[in-house]
């Protein structure tokens, strides 16, 4: 209870907007929806393949979201649950051959479980314990995918069979994935707009305060973890048939720096700032790689991959550090003020 | 009829200092009761004993017949307890209306599925608890205008209505009320004894209220408890506990 | 049995290391609150300095490793002045999230300035083993414990006698009271944190020096977190005892079951007593007051 101190004013998350906004906001998704699906009849293999990923990192970083954001509940370990949805969704595919939204559904559960696995213990204690469980999370999961020869193939990993859907091929598959990202999104819209999801903002602010409400503490940060999770097991699943292959190395701490920098940079609590943060983090390294190229490798540096992985490292936590220190709402806060200026004048 | 709420030989210490000894008092049904008494005298850690915030070394708690003790806070708003906090305890991330609403938390059902899927019962319980709010709850305590408004910047009376309004959501049958006169001038005084006092004959809430301040809450409730030092040194009528000697030493002694 | 000996010698031995960094970790949430998760990268900045200051600028050990000490005090300095001090009164997550960022700047710098492989550190150690009986104990591991105990035991003294640890003590216990008679909360908060940068940096060295040095040193933590796990977040003398332990265990483990045991068993103590004793075997109940 100790946590429970006044929450930054940035975390408002019903937002109250004029009524010409709002419109303005329905145009704005609908027209986002319509550009996403004519996409792939303009676009390059590359910018596909981009925006493909982009999307499946939205579906993680909404998850993550409802952890850290909605429900204060620090996460360090994101990717491990993705590789636990990777894993499970690539495995059903190779021994079963069962279909790919039916293995997304089933690494989604094992990532769920695999999460209260290592949620309950610390959540029964308090809030910030969950950093310690998810960290031991991360290092003893992905100890799990290295060594676990048999069923993980180790170190060389899965290679997961190809998938066409509606014999679209790539852009086929593109669409899915914007299907499913959407679903998920509205879905996460639809929990804050109910008893669950205000009794996540409730537990993050004042915990004894949500008890004489009668909400349960205990079980409102399990949900609220086990739903990270899973997100989290939708994007391995659909993460390992898009790359189609599965290894211990997509699911290392980098990673989950990577999922955390996300929800700071696009603002913690706000569905906008999932998708920002989720667009930006994956845009930039490649921005940054583009830069590398054409300027050489620095000085001292021998090749361009041997610098870009720590200086990787740098900018995921100086985003994070950065985005807490100088703009706490992210970059949804800046759209926020943005439009405070609009609808002033 | 029994008392609503019995609190029996209840004591209670922090790290070897007593903050409760012996204490014993009753709520009956119906009515407004108060506890009073200085600073520091453990009126709002009988509060944290019967939300469940604290176990007590000894004693019981009874509400309506069942043993509250063993219970744990989440689960005593189910049987109909509701109460405010001193400092006020809203939710700064969440409007008025968002807040309001947490009150009906323990009466609502979507659970994470339905919520997802926002489609049929989840979205009815959801608008219906929105209709009962705005027309039974934010007009009687004059809070319509404000209740898209964030809580956060709100006037302290404001504020204190608004945890009101929770706590009435939840339509409880014993309302505890910590300090709802504090930081308010005596309009407001005024106008929160007259909530009070429709909470009880309207909706035939009972109410156990803390105040330090002994003659707003004498004028309101019909029966008082005097705590000092963690024990009760009187308890009846108002007008019995106004001309009690050892009230009246606490009262000059704290002052 | 001979055998067993030497390892749990060695084991207890390198558990030393994590007493020092576990002492630098219960310091900083004992006066402030947060979980510090760039504890393991302070050591590895701590050896990397002592690294460059002998094997690059080769200046002799002495000024390396003030020079390691210093530095490694005046990052954690640096740190809770220039990022924490700002923020505080918001919400511990916050706090806690910008250290693991800090943890993450860390590391990759490390690997942009020293590059990803293994570097040897420069022997200053006694190579020369010791024996206790017929039980052979590696020279630098002896002199590291050494070395490592002396600083924690100074450390102890010094958090338990001077007014400094009284002042640390006394704002763990309760802030407010603590402000209400005289004590400078905000240079505690700094102070400690010095003090985690000179313990952090000093375990980082030995660390180092015995296992060699990359930019993933900072994993040690991990044990580090097992250790104040069990030892409960608030027990500076349990810390000892879980350290001790901890190292102690790990390496039979590891002798025994193998490596991968070994590096298993952090998470496995962080979990099991969270389930089973969330306030550790030495830390203290909390009431908490609402």
């Amino acid at each position: 209870m100790a946590d429970s101190i006044d929450i930054a004013a940035g975390k408002t998350t019903q937002l109250v907007p004029g009524r010409q906004w709002a419109y303005w906001q329905v145009a704005g998704w609908i027209a986002l929806i319509i550009a996403l699906v004519a996409l792939p009849a303009t676009a390059s293999g590359y910018v596909l393949f981009m925006a493909t990923l982009v999307a499946i990192n939205v579906i993680a970083t909404v998850g993550l979201n409802i952890t850290v954001g909605y429900a204060g509940l620090l996460s360090i370990g994101h990717s491990a649950f993705i590789g636990v949805g990777a894993y499970a969704s690539a495995l059903m595919a190779i021994h079963l051959g069962t279909p790919l939204l039916l293995n997304v559904m089933v690494g989604s559960a094992a990532a769920f479980l695999v999460g209260l696995v290592f949620g309950a213990p610390s959540l029964r204690i308090k809030g910030v314990f969950l950093a310690i469980a998810t960290l031991a999370a991360q290092y003893s999961l992905y100890f799990v995918f290295q060594q676990w020869t048999p069923v993980t193939g180790g170190d060389r990993g899965l290679s997961v069979p190809q998938v066409d859907i509606l014999g679209m091929g790539d852009k086929g598959f593109y669409l899915l994935v914007v299907a499913v990202a959407v679903v998920l999104c509205i879905a996460s819209r639809n929990l804050f707009r109910t008893r669950i999801g205000r009794a996540f903002i409730a537990v993050r602010e004042r915990d004894y305060a949500a008890q004489v409400l009668g909400i349960d503490v205990v079980r409102t940060k399990l949900l609220a973890f086990g739903l990270g999770a899973a997100y989290a097991g939708v994007a391995g699943g659909l993460m390992g048939a898009f790359l189609r292959i599965v290894n211990p190395d997509q699911f290392t701490l980098l990673a989950s720096v990577f999922f955390l920098a996300a929800v700071v940079v696009g603002g913690q609590a706000s569905l906008l700032g999932s998708l920002l943060g989720a667009t930006f983090m994956t845009l930039m390294p490649e921005m940054l790689r583009a830069t590398m190229e054409v300027l050489g490798p620095p000085l001292g540096a021998t090749d361009v991959a041997g610098f870009l992985s720590p200086l990787r490292e740098v900018i995921f936590g100086a985003m994070i550090v950065g985005f807490l220190y100088f703009e706490p709402r992210g970059l949804a806060g800046l759209v926020e003020r943005v439009r405070a200026l609009a609808t002033r004048s | 009829m029994p008392p609503l709420l019995t609190i029996d030989r209840v004591s209670l210490a922090f790290g070897g200092v007593n903050a409760l000894t012996d204490v014993a008092a009753s709520v009956a049904d119906g009515d407004i009761t108060a506890i009073i008494g200085p600073n520091g005298a453990g009126k709002t850690s009988l509060f944290n004993i019967t939300s469940g915030f604290y176990k007590p070394a000894s004693g019981t708690v009874m509400f309506d017949g069942k043993d509250l003790l063993p219970l744990p806070a989440h689960a005593r708003p189910k049987l109909g307890i509701a109460r405010t906090f001193q400092n006020i305890a809203l939710f700064a991330g969440l409007s008025v209306l968002e807040n309001i609403k947490l009150g009906a938390h323990a009466q609502l059902k979507a659970n994470a599925g339905t919520a997802s899927l926002y489609l049929g019962p989840a979205a009815r319980e959801e608008r219906d608890v929105t209709a009962h709010i705005e027309n039974n709850i934010l007009g009687f305590l004059n809070l319509s205008e404000i209740r898209h408004r964030a809580v956060g910047g709100l006037p302290y009376g404001v504020q204190k209505r608004i945890e009101l309004a929770r706590a009435l959501v939840m339509q409880p049958r014993l309302l505890m009320l910590d300090e709802p006169f504090a930081g308010m001038n005596a309009n407001e005084r005024l106008q929160m004894a007259t909530y009070i006092r429709r909470c009880v004959t309207e909706s035939r809430t009972t109410v156990l209220l803390i105040d330090h301040n002994m003659e707003t809450v004498l004028g309101l409730s019909s029966h008082v408890v005097v705590l000092n030092f963690g024990k009760v040194i009187a308890a009846g009528t108002p007008d019995h506990v106004r001309t009690h000697s050892g009230v009246i030493d606490a009262y000059l002694g704290a002052a | 049995m001979l055998q067993f000996l030497e390892y749990s010698m060695i084991g207890v031995a390198s558990g030393g290391i994590y007493v020092l960094a576990a002492l630098g970790f219960v310091i900083i949430y004992k006066s402030t609150n947060v979980f510090n998760f760039a504890i393991g990268e302070m050591m590895m900045i701590g050896a990397y300095l002592f690294y460059a200051a002998t094997g690059q600028l080769h200046l002799g050990w002495p000024i390396g490793i003030l020079a390691a000490l210093g530095g490694s005090m005046a990052l954690a300095a640096g740190i809770e002045r220039g990022l924490l001090q700002p923020l505080i009164g918001q919400p511990t997550i916050v706090l806690v999230m910008v250290t693991f960022g800090v943890g993450s700047i860390l590391r990759g710098l490390a690997g942009m300035i020293w590059g990803p492989d293994i570097i040897q550190m420069p022997d200053f150690l006694p190579r020369k083993p010791i024996f206790i009986g017929d039980v052979l104990i590696p020279g630098k591991l002896a002199w590291g414990f050494i070395a490592v105990g002396t600083l924690s035991l100074a450390f102890i003294l010094y958090y338990r006698l001077s007014r400094t640890g009284i002042a640390i003590r006394a704002t763990s216990a309760d802030q407010m009271t603590a402000e209400s008679v005289g004590i400078n909360v905000r240079r505690v908060s700094s102070l400690s944190w010095a003090i985690t940068g000179l313990l952090t940096g000093a375990a980082g060295i030995v660390v180092g020096s015995l296992n060699g040095l990359t930019p993933t040193l900072g994993l040690v933590a991990l044990n580090v977190l097992a250790v104040v796990m069990l030892a409960g977040m608030t027990s500076v003398g349990g810390v000892v005892v879980a350290g001790l332990f901890i190292g102690w265990f790990e390496t039979l483990i590891g002798a025994y079951l193998g490596g991968a045991w070994q590096s298993f068993m952090p998470y496995l103590v962080v979990l099991v007593m969270m389930t089973v004793k969330p306030n550790g075997l030495f830390g203290e109940q909390r009431v908490e007051r609402i």
